[in-house]
């Protein structure tokens, strides 16, 4: 009878140079880590997608929708991955100190492409107590960049407005409902 | 740490980073705008800083810093604006910043773009007493 719509409460969005990226990480082995992504060479990306490189259950057990952490899940590209965790931080409107809390979102694809984040510790706990909502992510890749977009939605019901009760009446005409008949002459 | 000049390490990180000889003079030049460089670049420029001086810079350092002791409710709205609480924690680190210009307008992704070398140059310092204080106890 009532439509759900998703009211979209905000949009992040992140770019980043893929190249740029993995030089850093192969530079650097601590980068990979502390940016929550893992550093896989490109020509063993088929072999990455494999599902013993799947995420451990256990830590899924920790993810902020279940429902969103399939046994399907495959490892995206890590510098889209990480794109993604910037749009989702942003869109989530975390405050600064958890703005490089990367490795507390995972970020996998679908086989059919679909993207899908899961959070833990600090980002899932500022997620669940101020910007409760479902966040749907896409990325493209232009003129050697990737860009994710982040979109934080809320779902509200269309409702009519509720029929006056006792309470939203004036005392007079709140009793008349409670005890009997308005008399229309009082007012 | 006294031994270490840490304007000139992190200058020759900003200038690695930046692929260029040419050290960036002006400490006020902002890392972002001024500079072209983007996140991913800031992450580099940490890593560098920590290859020639013992000093731990992690990221979520960085990030943590800037908000200091201020609550999440007290740093940004709902929206992500950073109210003026946060505005005064920012101004102690980055005192260039105008609070009359920024009341209100500011948003929590583009506080990174807004640090300069010269503040970079201060909370490293910071961070490095701090190191160099843990390593002595």
């Amino acid at each position: 009878m009532f439509e759900r719509e998703p009211t979209i409460l905000r949009v992040g969005a992140y770019s980043v140079d893929p190249a740029r990226f993995a030089d850093i990480v192969s530079r650097y082995p601590g980068a990979g880590p502390m940016l929550g992504v893992e550093p896989r060479d490109p020509e063993n990306r088929a072999e990455a997608a494999d599902p013993a490189d799947r995420a451990d259950p256990a830590d899924q057990a920790d993810a902020a929708d279940p429902a969103d952490t399939a046994d399907s899940a495959k490892p995206a590209d890590p510098a889209a991955e990480w794109a993604v965790k910037q749009a989702v931080l942003r869109a989530l409107g975390a405050p600064i100190r958890l703005r490089a809390r990367w490795p507390e979102i995972e970020v996998s694809r679908d086989p059919d492409g679909r993207w899908r984040v899961t959070s833990r510790g600090p980002v899932r706990q500022f997620h669940e107590a101020h910007t409760l909502g479902h966040v749907d992510v896409s990325v493209s890749e232009t003129d050697g960049r990737i860009t994710a977009f982040a979109v934080l939605t809320r779902d509200v019901t269309s409702v009519p407005e509720p029929l006056p009760g006792p309470a939203d009446l004036p005392d007079r005409v709140a009793s008349a409902v409670v005890n009997g008949p308005i008399d229309p002459t009082e007012y | 740490m006294a031994q270490y000049d840490i304007a000139q390490v992190v200058r020759d990180a900003v200038a690695g980073t930046l692929g260029t000889a040419e050290l960036p003079s002006d400490l006020s030049a902002t890392l972002v705008d001024d500079l072209g460089l983007e996140s991913i670049d800031l992450l580099d420029i940490l890593f560098r800083i920590e290859c020639q001086i013992p000093v731990r810079l992690p990221m979520n350092w960085l990030s943590e810093v800037l908000q200091g002791e201020v609550s999440d409710v007290d740093f940004c709205t709902e929206r992500g604006v950073v109210t003026d609480r946060g505005l005064r924690r920012l101004c102690e680190l980055m005192p260039q910043l105008d609070p009359a210009r920024w009341s209100g307008r500011l948003r929590v992704e583009h506080i990174p773009s807004l640090v300069t070398v010269g503040n970079l140059v201060d909370m490293v310092r910071v961070r490095a007493g701090a190191d160099e204080a843990s390593s002595v106890v």
